[in-house]
């Protein structure tokens, strides 16, 4: 339900395993899915966010509380009291923080921020997924993603050779 | 398991190379580098690693080479492709000619409805202090006749940059207002129409928001008229007088000025430059090496004289910013 909490509109959102969490609307607000729900008034009754487990949904909630405040309507307060460098910088420091977790819930994290169209959540969690593909063998590309390689190895060898101006 | 959708958004973060390379990993992986809607096919990406400064002829060859078999891999057959390229981006050099076909195939996709919309660097590698003016009109030649090639080219081109190039065997606003319809940004690193001449833009129909000058011998630019433009930036120019005259410019929020400090620059009036503006929030100035020469106080002045005469709101940043250096990313 759409309540209200010491002046601030809340929101409720509902994860698949039934757990549900009240969030200031300018937090939910930094998904821009659910900003989309809440403009087009779809956001009455509780939200209820589809293939995203609890546990991910809490830890997208409490990336979203972090950030709201330099990007969000309430940031004012916060940006007046504090240099914009030193929060960034504080900002920086909590997000190395939050993303020391294991690879699948990362990927979940990826999921997640991508359904909810969180840029900056996306980002985050995307980078070292960018990094390992831009930096390092074919082979160790494959072990961070668990995939496997299921191409005979003369196929491999056509597309190496049809795509020989990427391989050099 | 990540869905194809966020692979396609990471593998939008990496060169074309590195995404392409991944299809290689398994059978799933297969298609997806070709089916990336946006597709940043740069030259500067396929020099060899560590190649060393100034770039040599042959490695801008090589570059090339390998850019034309790019573009051929991934925008060959565009009749049978099945995605919508949203942008492509391509950065070349001109001369040879493998732009040539990288400019046909570019061509062809845009016919068959492809490619919607092209970001388009035709950059160089000279440096602007080595530039007789032979070079640059010969450059400027390459240019007009790399664009006026692919008429559909035009059709799309939001985005233009260009190096080294003398606009001074056409019509300047014949080529980037006319027939560049959909312009929105402009950047022009050393470009000139005649060592300081004047550049008058008069085109009530352009789309342009963004124009970028870098490091120009022109005296002065005139904007009698582009009603979108919202940005305007300055960075060097060498002529003693006030840089800008404005006719209609009803959107320009922000200008933004960096003088260059080789010689004696006159004071002039702020309210020069921002003549003919009514909307203009953010003024970044700055002066190269010697300080004092923007003076605070008359600056002060002349904004509050201006201030009187319509500008809303007004920031102001002084700063001195170290020496040029080189050429601007893409």
């Amino acid at each position: 339900m759409a309540t209200r909490e010491a002046g601030k509109k809340m929101i409720m959102l509902k994860s698949p395993d039934g757990m549900e969490f009240e969030v200031e609307e300018a937090v939910a607000m930094e998904s821009q899915t659910i900003r989309k729900m809440i403009e087009d008034d779809c956001a009455d009754t509780a939200i209820l966010i589809p293939n995203i487990n609890s546990k991910i949904l809490s830890r997208v909630i409490e990336y979203c509380n972090k950030h709201v405040p330099t990007t969000g309507a309430t940031g004012a307060a916060a940006s007046d009291t504090v240099a914009p460098a030193a929060l960034a910088e504080d900002l920086k420091i909590w997000d190395a923080e939050f993303i020391k977790v294991n690879r699948a819930t990362r990927f979940d994290l990826i999921q997640a921020a991508s359904y909810l169209n969180i840029k900056g959540l996306l980002d985050l969690t995307s980078q070292t997924t960018i990094d390992t593909i831009s930096d390092n063998s074919l082979e160790e590309i494959r072990s961070f993603l668990s995939t496997k390689n299921d191409y005979l190895p003369e196929e491999e060898q056509t597309i190496r050779r049809e795509n020989q101006w990427a391989f050099q | 398991m990540l869905t194809d959708d966020i692979l396609l958004s990471i593998l939008g973060r990496v060169d074309t190379a590195t995404a392409t390379r991944t299809s290689v990993l398994s059978k799933r992986w297969r298609d997806l580098p070709w089916l990336l809607p946006v597709l940043n096919l740069r030259v500067w990406d396929f020099l060899p690693h560590s190649c060393p400064e100034p770039i040599a002829a042959h490695h801008m060859d090589q570059a090339m080479s390998r850019l034309t078999k790019a573009t051929r891999s991934l925008l060959a057959d565009p009749n049978s492709k099945s995605t919508i390229i949203k942008r492509l981006s391509l950065q070349l050099y001109v001369t040879g000619d493998y732009a040539l076909e990288i400019g046909s195939l570019a061509c062809d996709a845009i016919d068959c409805g492809v490619v919607k919309n092209m970001c388009l660097a035709i950059v160089d590698e000279k440096d602007p202090r080595d530039c007789e003016h032979e070079y640059m009109l010969q450059q400027a030649l390459a240019v007009d006749g790399f664009l006026t090639a692919y008429p559909s080219v035009f059709q799309c081109l939001t985005k233009l940059r260009l190096y080294n190039v003398w606009f001074a065997e056409w019509d300047m606003q014949h080529l980037l207002f006319d027939s560049c319809k959909q312009l929105k940004q402009l950047s022009l690193s050393h470009c000139d129409v005649g060592d300081s001449s004047v550049w008058q833009i008069n085109a009530p129909d352009s789309k342009l928001r963004i124009l970028e000058v870098r490091m120009s011998c022109l005296k002065r630019i005139e904007v009698l008229c582009l009603p979108k433009l919202k940005h305007l930036s300055w960075d060097e120019w060498f002529c003693f007088e006030a840089p800008l005259r404005f006719g209609s410019v009803p959107s320009l929020k922000v200008q933004g000025l960096i003088c260059g400090a080789t010689i004696d620059h006159q004071e002039f009036s702020l309210s020069q430059v921002l003549h003919g503006t009514r909307n203009i929030h953010t003024l970044p100035l700055a002066r190269r090496r010697r300080p004092n020469q923007w003076r605070r106080r008359a600056i002060w002045r002349s904004l509050q004289t201006y201030a009187t005469t319509g500008l809303n709101f007004c920031w102001i940043r002084l700063t001195e910013v170290p020496a040029w250096r080189g050429h601007c990313g893409c």
